[in-house]
């Protein structure tokens, strides 16, 4: 089938995965040992406070009936509900630390993709040599430190031994953040024309980013290594060199992109999962994101913020999959044509 | 010299393995003269494919040349570095594959891949060849494909196995080589497409002049085609002559045993196949190779492995029982 | 007349001695490789650790309810090779005592994983293309839209935390990738000639599923497994890292390194070396894990 029909039954079962998930993070938030009314408001509040903040939450009613309640709400008003934790809107703090984990990640993301790639060409390349062999043992150390424990790593030696980079925040203590338009503060303060408070925010963001980009880059990078030397050896490539099409072309087109198809879906794995490590960076470099927030809100079984989060990241990975199967489907035609890739 | 176009000598390939080495290839001789269509047959395993690959020097890792070399024009393609090679290779070779699925990129389009053919065709240097659209439409056209326009936007997938393959040739017809290596170009069609895909390679051949070397375990498809076969065993050339020389008169024990073990049509009688294995590359036989499933085996034999004797008219066999001339046939 | 039949060197009647023989080469594979024997002795060191931890400790009883203030916040010495901690607590001792926990729990986790992931991978490939497949796939769907841990958080941000609830947390956000795994394997190996011959000779399903398909899958099977124990610490110490596993005093990795966060950068030492540890148990059982798969990956012709 052709592009678009592939994309329509992608989007079609994304929903009805989406609306899985929601039941399922709906069961496990509501099934849960302990009154959600109770602990928002403490041990020692009155009966009928708490048993009015019951009702207002309909956790009197039936499940079913709360399931009813809650869909109709998220998706006839958008409203999720309000944080017990902090007392607005579920929507407001979502909206609020959503785009600073937002932003992370998205420079994460850039990292693990050019890095990733380079170094795997690179490696493949010069396969066998000592240029390969150094590749190969850094990656390997990025794959086993886990984005936290270089998290540590990385603020010891560039924070304290060698004071180049801010330890903490987004901005530096004081400073005015932009004009809010997306709430990322890169893109905002570059759509303000402020030069001086993109560069701060920027400042702010490489080290955490590189922490959460060394693990998925170095996967990516020898995932793309071992990619390139499956495809060496096929008849395809052999019988390009045969005809006389230069070593640069043949690696540089030929045998690069069949080799991207399993490191690009790999990769798209690992961003999604870098928004569950981010928040283990975000505690370490005091980062104020939606990460933060999230597990701050499942301890304190904040339950309409669980679900809003869960559900906002549930909306970020589908899309992301989504994203990724369009551009292997873009490059691998096979996919694309039979749906399937032998 | 000069008529020569490639010529190996006594090439040995080894790969490196668990357990040891497998001297696959012991001392290959083959050569090709411009213009000339020679045959390389031989069963499965025996190395050909191997040889095919030593000259295009597109072996895995894990292969070495301990001793031998390979000369195309007169130069040495062993010594060449990279650029050289590419220079050669593109203005010399092209190459037809056993599996015309794995033998085109699958996420590229046949004209991507054409073009890139067509315009590397000329050297590494890449310089601008004219129209390459309308080369490559008109090679697709000679080579029997329908709708050359769509196809050079098509993707491999689409296409059957036998226009895959004819794709392949056209890749061939749209370069003008002076050598086609044509790697069982019919093992793997359907036998109605088989004779048209041969008939395209025939021609391909003829018209420009370029020599052929067919590569197959068919001896029906060597005889029709070339002038000239090879034999090949277990990593040697056993025997050489003129086609219609070889089978009418096959000289070795092993080639007697293949043409025997061809099943007639008429005269009825089940054919006769050779018995034993191939032998196991670790460890090969230190004479000649096949001197563990020959009935005609002898005291030399197993000692160093024969060389080349002339039995007249160019007929090469790597045998003693011929180290005398021709009377010393068999001892039955 | 294959390449495979040139390999084989002498024959080898009797089924041990295939076994035998195919051990050796396995061993021989993995051991071309250093990097494979070095993951094997990490392997080995951690799990000889884990399971005297009580006796090879040079503090076992730090690992428990201890508290010694006069020696609290001490940097690397002799007495204390990786210091100690804001209430006086070997470190290297209980990171002794967390792997323990740490073994525990990818034991746990896979124990319960592998086998419920393959069986419904199995049934699912096998029955692919039915509606048993499609089922079992939307599910496993549900689970793997979510990257494993963002799952396991939130499973066990809901439950009381201990560390069982975090070992039910993470294995079930770990099922479904065996359950991929395994389909995407048994789907293309049913259509193998040798399953059709086993059909048509009227074996049943259960033998076909057990005896054709699974073994074939194997190797990749004891890859993953391999390189889980890695990736299950992991998670299981960003669990910890929020609070919701081993509860203190109890000694776990992730807690260890989130105490430490707090001390940064004065008393550098109670961070820093938790988090080594926790790379040391992935890398060991990375390399351990590559090993295994290129010994066990067939030769190429």
């Amino acid at each position: 089938m052709r592009l678009g029909p592939f994309i329509l039954r992608r989007l079609a079962i994304s929903i009805f995965v989406l609306f899985g998930l929601s039941v399922l993070i709906f069961l496990i938030a509501r099934v849960v040992p302990g009154d959600p009314a109770r602990m928002a408001l403490g041990p020692r509040a009155p009966v009928d406070v708490v048993e009015r903040l019951r009702q207002q939450m309909y956790l009197d009613k039936p499940l079913l009936q709360q399931y009813g309640l809650w869909l109709r709400d998220v998706v006839a008003h958008g409203n999720l509900g309000d944080s017990l934790l902090t007392r607005r809107p579920v929507k407001q703090d979502i909206r609020e630390f959503f785009p600073a984990t937002l932003e992370l990640v998205g420079l994460t993301a850039i990292f693990i993709i050019i890095a990733g790639i380079s170094l795997g060409v690179i490696s493949a390349r010069y396969a066998n040599t000592w240029v390969d062999k150094v590749v190969r043992l850094f990656s390997y150390l990025g794959i086993v430190t886990p984005a936290f424990a270089w998290a540590v790593i990385l603020m010891l030696l560039f924070c304290f031994v060698w004071h180049l980079f801010p330890s903490y925040g987004r901005l530096t203590e004081g400073v005015m953040p932009p004009v809010t338009i997306t709430g990322m503060y890169t893109i905002d303060s570059l759509l303000n024309g402020r030069l001086d408070l993109f560069w701060d925010a920027v400042v702010h963001l490489i080290l955490p980013a590189i922490a959460l980009a060394l693990p998925p880059m170095s996967q990516a990078a020898r995932l793309t290594r071992s990619s390139m030397a499956d495809n060496q050896n096929k008849d395809y490539i052999a019988s390009m060199i045969a005809y006389g099409v230069p070593n640069r072309v043949v690696t540089g087109k030929y045998l690069l992109k069949p080799s991207l198809i399993s490191p690009i879906t790999v990769m798209a794995l690992d961003i999604a999962a870098t928004f569950g490590y981010a928040f283990m960076v975000e505690k370490v470099f005091g980062f104020p994101g939606l990460a933060r927030y999230g597990i701050q809100v499942m301890l304190n079984k904040d339950v309409n913020a669980i679900v809003g989060v869960v559900m906002v990241l549930g909306v970020v990975f589908i899309t992301l999959n989504i994203v990724v199967d369009i551009i292997v489907a873009y490059l691998d035609p096979r996919i694309r044509l039979l749906g399937r890739s032998i | 010299m000069s008529e020569t176009l490639l010529d190996i000598k006594n090439l040995h390939v080894w790969f490196k393995v668990y357990g040891g080495v497998l001297k696959v290839l012991n001392g290959v001789n083959f050569n090709v003269k411009f213009g000339e269509k020679v045959g390389l047959v031989g069963e499965a395993g025996c190395g050909k494919t191997t040889t095919m690959k030593a000259l295009l020097r597109v072996l895995p890792n894990l292969a070495l040349i301990p001793e031998g070399d390979i000369f195309v024009r007169g130069k040495n393609i062993l010594k060449l570095n990279s650029r050289e090679l590419a220079d050669l290779r593109g203005r010399g070779l092209s190459m037809i594959f056993q599996d015309p699925t794995s033998a085109l990129n699958p996420v590229f389009t046949i004209g991507q891949q054409l073009y890139d053919i067509i315009k590397y065709s000329a050297g590494s240097s890449g310089q601008k060849v004219a129209n390459k659209k309308n080369v490559a439409l008109s090679a697709l056209h000679e080579a029997r494909l329908p709708d050359p326009e769509r196809m050079l936007d098509s993707y491999p997938i689409q296409l059957s196995g036998g226009m895959r393959q004819r794709v392949c040739i056209a890749s061939a017809i749209a370069t003008a080589r002076d050598l086609l290596i044509a790697d069982e170009p019919t093992t793997n069609l359907d036998v109605t497409i088989q004779d048209q895909v041969l008939r395209l390679i025939g021609d391909l051949v003829e018209k420009k002049g370029a020599s052929l070397i067919l590569i197959t375990h068919s001896l029906g498809l060597a005889r029709e085609i070339t002038e000239r076969v090879y034999v090949m065993y277990a990593g040697n050339m056993i025997e050489m002559a003129a086609t219609s020389l070889l089978f009418k008169k096959p000289f070795h024990p092993y080639t007697q045993g293949l043409l025997a073990s061809v099943p007639r049509l008429s005269g009825g009688g089940f054919a006769e196949g050779i018995p034993g294995r191939i032998p196991d590359y670790r460890n090969p036989p230190p004479g000649c190779r096949f001197e563990p499933r020959c009935q005609y085996a002898f005291e030399p034999c197993s000692k160093a492995m024969p060389p080349y004797i002339d039995v007249g008219d160019g007929h090469q066999v790597a045998c003693y029982l011929y180290q005398n001339g021709q009377e010393d046939r068999k001892n039955a | 007349m294959t390449t495979e039949g040139m390999l084989t060197s002498s024959s080898l009647k009797n089924p041990w001695g295939r076994t035998l023989y195919s051990l050796k080469r396995t061993w021989y594979k993995f051991s071309r490789n250093w990097l494979s024997v070095l993951g094997l002795v990490i392997v080995v060191t951690i799990v000889f650790l884990a399971v005297f931890a009580p006796y090879v400790a040079p503090y076992p009883q730090h690992a428990g309810k201890f508290v010694d203030f006069k020696g609290k916040n001490q940097p690397p010495s002799w007495q204390h090779l990786m210091g100690t901690d804001t209430i006086g607590r070997d470190i290297l001792s209980r990171i002794i005592f967390a792997f323990r926990n740490a073994l525990l729990m990818a034991i746990v986790v896979l124990a319960v994983s592998v086998p419920l992931g393959t069986l419904t991978g199995l049934t699912a490939g096998y029955y692919s293309g039915t509606w048993t497949d499609t089922v079992i796939m939307r599910v496993t769907d549900v689970f793997i839209s979510i990257p494993p841990i963002i799952l396991a958080l939130s499973i066990a941000a809901v439950l009381k935390p201990t560390l069982m609830n975090s070992m039910i947390a993470v294995t079930v956000s770990w099922w479904p990738w065996y359950t991929r795994m395994t389909y995407s394997l048994a789907s293309s190996i049913k259509n193998e000639y040798y399953v059709q011959a086993a059909e048509l000779t009227g074996a049943s399903k259960i033998y076909i599923l057990f005896h054709e398909i699974l073994p074939n899958c194997s190797s990749s099977l004891f890859t993953k497994m391999a390189l889980d124990v890695g990736w299950v610490t992991l998670v299981g110490a960003a669990l910890s890292f929020v609070g919701l596993g081993e509860q203190p005093p109890k000694p776990a990795l992730g807690t260890m390194i989130a105490e430490g966060v707090e001390r940064m950068p004065a008393q550098w030492w109670i961070a820093l070396f938790p988090a080594l540890a926790i790379m040391f148990v992935v890398l060991g059982f990375n390399l351990f894990g590559d090993g295994i798969r290129d010994a066990l990956s067939p030769e190429e012709a």
